[in-house]
């Protein structure tokens, strides 16, 4: 199974606007994921400062923006990459 | 305790007083004459006479009928020579190499209000470089009164016992690390819990220890390479605070930027890490995070955060140089943003002014 490398931008902007409780996706996925998945922090991506971007705060899932994230929206983003969409 | 720092003549002026009492009226006596004694030396007024005007006016307790705090002064100039001057508090210690060396002292009589004629310890110290000046007050030495084997408390000899030790053991032993060692040592000799005010200042004389910080994304692009050649080369603690920063820095440099996701829940941003850089971390919220703990703490345990991180390093250090960059982060002004976040220069001169005033360090401010 191909790893998933779900980034979480941890910079002001993100961490004001809640990427911090994503963090807690850790605890969160189901079992069979648990070896796949790689969670990891990141400083400030840059996403917020592009004018047409949407708003923060924003997790890469294996390159793949998911904005306005939340534990909800991430884990569709995995499930989605895992089904090949 | 009180400190003054007189940079036009080169000298350091603290003080160290115990009031009478305990609460609000010790603080208040204590507070009072380590204001008005620092002020004293400085000005170099005769001993006398200001022991004396001290003494008249200091509040009177109203169950005791009496005004009264002990002092410690110590007015130490760019060559090392400290004229000291002490009444009541146990004596300073001096540790040189790691050994205790004796103090010369001269005795002389003040009057002191209603108590009449007291003795005042003259001493005038020529300190080397590396020398530690341990002043404390009796809460330190009289701790753990009673307890086993300390039917005196700790006493001055042991307590000057325990300064060389943790001097010896330690070279790079900084001030402030000593003075809390001595305070810690008292709080663990009363089981925990202190029955006296225990209060220790401690001088060391060191080469000035340097530390540079870069802030925020510089106004123009061409300036990158600036901060980031400043950083590179740069001899003492270098920190970067701001996400955007840090990413430039690693970019010019070449080297990967880690983030830690371990250090998550605390309510900051994480730290990251980039190679030869002694702390990275998020910029606006942590550093006025650090602006709220210099203003109240101080002397407090530091925080296990970045911030608390970010504190440490920068209280250890004498100098401080801040890169400011004036880029102005568009996102952090947005209206739909939930918090205000303070203009990053506002936030660097706040720094500048309680890091100097409350903190004796020389800070330097470059906008770029």
């Amino acid at each position: 199974m191909k790893k998933i490398l779900v980034e979480i931008c941890t910079g002001t902007t993100c961490h004001v606007m809640g990427s911090e409780a994503i963090m807690e996706i850790r605890d969160m996925l189901a079992s069979r994921f648990k070896d796949i998945v790689e969670i990891k922090a990141t400083s400030c991506i840059g996403l917020c400062r592009e004018r047409n971007a949407e708003q923060a705060p924003f997790v890469k899932v294996n390159g793949r923006v998911v904005p306005e994230a939340n534990l909800l929206r991430v884990t569709q983003m995995i499930n989605e990459i895992e089904r090949g969409d | 305790m009180e400190k003054l720092r007189l940079e036009d003549q080169g000298r350091v002026i603290t003080a160290l007083c115990d009031g009478l009492g305990s609460g609000v009226k010790a603080h208040i006596l204590s507070t009072l004459t380590s204001t008005i004694a620092t002020h004293f030396a400085a000005s170099e007024s005769n001993l006398r006479r200001y022991a004396e005007i001290i003494s008249q006016i200091l509040p009177e307790c109203s169950e005791r009928n009496l005004g009264y705090s002990t002092f410690t002064i110590s007015d130490i100039d760019s060559s090392g020579r400290n004229k000291l001057i002490e009444f009541d508090n146990p004596s300073a210690i001096l540790i040189r190499n790691g050994r205790i060396e004796r103090i010369k002292r001269r005795k002389v009589s003040v009057k002191y209000g209603k108590l009449g004629s007291r003795e005042v310890f003259q001493s005038v110290i020529d300190m080397q470089r590396g020398d530690r000046l341990a002043i404390c007050s009796d809460g330190v030495t009289e701790s753990g009164r009673g307890e086993k084997g300390m039917q005196w408390g700790w006493e001055e000899e042991n307590l000057a016992k325990f300064c060389a030790g943790i001097c010896s053991e330690n070279k790079g032993l900084s001030a402030r690390q000593m003075a809390k060692n001595i305070v810690e040592a008292a709080i663990r000799n009363e089981g925990g819990k202190c029955s006296d005010d225990a209060t220790a200042l401690v001088i060391n004389l060191r080469r000035p220890k340097k530390t540079l910080l870069v802030t925020g994304p510089p106004s123009q692009r061409k300036f990158d390479a600036y901060i980031t050649d400043r950083l590179k080369n740069f001899l003492g603690t270098k920190i970067i605070c701001g996400g955007t920063t840090a990413k430039i820095i690693a970019d010019k440099l070449g080297r990967p930027l880690h983030t830690h996701p371990a250090n998550i829940g605390e309510g900051l941003p994480p730290a990251s890490e980039i190679e030869g850089v002694d702390l990275v971390t998020e910029g606006i919220l942590t550093l006025s995070k650090l602006e709220d703990m210099l203003d109240t703490a101080g002397s407090g345990r530091a925080e296990n955060t970045p911030a608390g991180a970010l504190m440490e390093l920068l209280l250890e250090s004498d100098i401080i140089t801040l890169i400011v960059g004036t880029k102005i982060n568009q996102t952090h002004h947005n209206p739909d943003f939930p918090i205000d976040v303070e203009i990053r220069r506002n936030l660097a001169r706040r720094l500048k002014r309680v890091l100097e005033k409350n903190y004796l360090k020389k800070v330097e401010i470059e906008l770029v």
